[in-house]
């Protein structure tokens, strides 16, 4: 199978770029703080050498199964990582907030209902059925997650929950891309291969360059360090604790129930 | 090719209404990031605080323990009309986001309040279900009976999520507490 000279160099970045991007999680210790981020950028690197391999010695069949096993793959920890992001800014005291965990529930339900109903609405212009797949595979997927980065930022704002930097410029990084993707993959569903092979590669480029260009956003930031925060005096963490208790026993009975006992 | 349209209006009508959303919910986390002291105070809404303390008074002593005495005295008409009906129960809603502002900006200072803070966002939202409450049961023709449980619950509610504020602020001993004492 042939690659041209610019894929091929995209996909050298990309793979230069997410090594890059591995190793200052790693050197930078934010790792242990983004488990499955860092797990899902290492499976980048090794989604790249696998598809690069595929592609150079296997046939276009091997090429279509090995492309959308690790895209399910790659989805799948998509979802985790909204689900660590989602754990980071909505649990900072180490548990859901009452109510939280049961509105974003709400709002993952609602998001695959309206991306199902998004990729169905899709009719791919292709001569294959393989790549009527993979365009509305990546459309759902791109959909879905932009709607949930969207939905959690609506979320932490109204409830008054506010996102570390680290965590809300990977969020908010891929979901710029996520939204730049549905509306390139709208584009190459529609029009992509109707209007010949040159303006889908134009706009599979577009969404590389957008990728490189979070890839980089995303180094750069997580190499710098977050502001440092003030140390709580032992006095003031005394008294806060306090308060707390006392709110929480009035708060019982308040509540209807702590009022009938 | 008219699927195909159809399909690309609805993503586009889709891909503007996310960024939109996205950006005025960024824009406004952004503001609140931002906002000094008296910038905070000046959304607080005008409320009768000696009336609400009287509310609250009647469920509840200072501390936020049962009141000694039982059961509550005030009648429902006194309570509705000392609390200015549903919309002045609804500007109490509206404050509480303030409160929660004024709880962040604790935050900026010692990141380790946050659990002062997640418990002052929990008592706002406990207000605001009551008032959904009282919004239902607008809806359905029973507010009258059910004003009085709810709006007082929810006014004890609001005074000590004040009280536990500035208290908060004494103990840290931040700047502002005169203007907040006036403010509360």
């Amino acid at each position: 199978m042939h690659m041209a000279a610019l894929d091929i160099f995209f996909w050298v970045a990309g793979f230069l770029g997410n090594g890059v991007l591995l190793l200052v999680l790693w050197k930078r210790h934010r790792a242990h703080r983004f488990p499955i981020f860092t797990t899902m950028i290492a499976f980048y690197v090794c989604r790249s050498i696998a598809l690069f391999f595929t592609h150079r010695y296997g046939s276009r069949h091997d090429y279509f199964y090995a492309y959308w096993t690790l895209a399910i793959v790659d989805v799948a920890l998509q979802l985790l990582f909204l689900y660590e992001a989602a754990w980071q800014v909505f649990c900072p005291s180490g548990r859901w907030a009452p109510g939280i965990r049961r509105i974003f529930l709400w709002i993952v339900a609602v998001s695959v209902v309206l991306a199902s109903g998004l990729a169905w609405l899709a009719n791919p212009e292709t001569e294959t059925f393989r790549r009527a797949v993979v365009i509305r595979g990546n459309f759902f997927s791109s959909v879905l997650i932009a709607e949930l980065f969207v939905g959690m930022i609506v979320l932490s704002v109204t409830t008054g929950l506010p996102w570390r930097t680290h965590v809300a410029r990977i969020v908010q990084g891929w979901g710029v891309c996520a939204i730049v993707g549905i509306l390139i993959e709208a584009l190459q569903s529609s029009f992509g291969h109707f209007r010949g092979k040159d303006s889908f590669q134009f706009l599979s480029h577009i969404q590389i360059g957008t990728n490189l260009a979070n890839q980089i956003f995303w180094i750069v930031t997580l190499a710098r360090d977050a502001p440092e925060p003030r140390a709580l005096p032992e006095r003031l963490r005394r008294q806060l604790l306090h308060l707390n208790d006392r709110t929480a026993l009035a708060l019982d009975y308040l509540r209807p129930r702590g009022r009938a006992q | 090719m008219t699927r195909q349209y159809i399909f690309l209006l609805v993503v586009a009508i889709f891909a503007v209404a996310l960024v939109s959303t996205a950006l005025y919910y960024l824009l406004r986390a952004r503001r609140a990031s931002q906002s000094t002291w008296a910038g905070i105070l000046a959304r607080l809404a005008p409320v009768d605080n000696h009336n609400i303390a009287i509310v609250a008074l009647d469920l509840i002593d200072e501390e936020g323990h049962p009141r000694i005495g039982g059961i509550p005295e005030l009648e429902p008409g006194e309570i509705w009309d000392l609390l200015g009906g549903l919309n002045g129960l609804q500007t109490l809603g509206a404050n509480c986001d303030v409160l929660i502002d004024l709880a962040a900006y604790v935050q900026l200072w010692y990141p380790e309040a946050l659990v002062v803070a997640e418990q002052l966002r929990l008592n706002a939202r406990e207000i605001k279900w009551h008032i959904e409450r009282l919004q239902g049961a607008s809806q359905t023709g029973n507010l009258k009976s059910s004003f009085p449980d709810y709006a007082q619950r929810a006014a004890a509610t609001y005074y000590l999520m004040t009280r536990h504020l500035l208290d908060l602020y004494e103990s840290a001993n931040l700047p502002g507490l005169t203007d907040l004492h006036a403010a509360l």
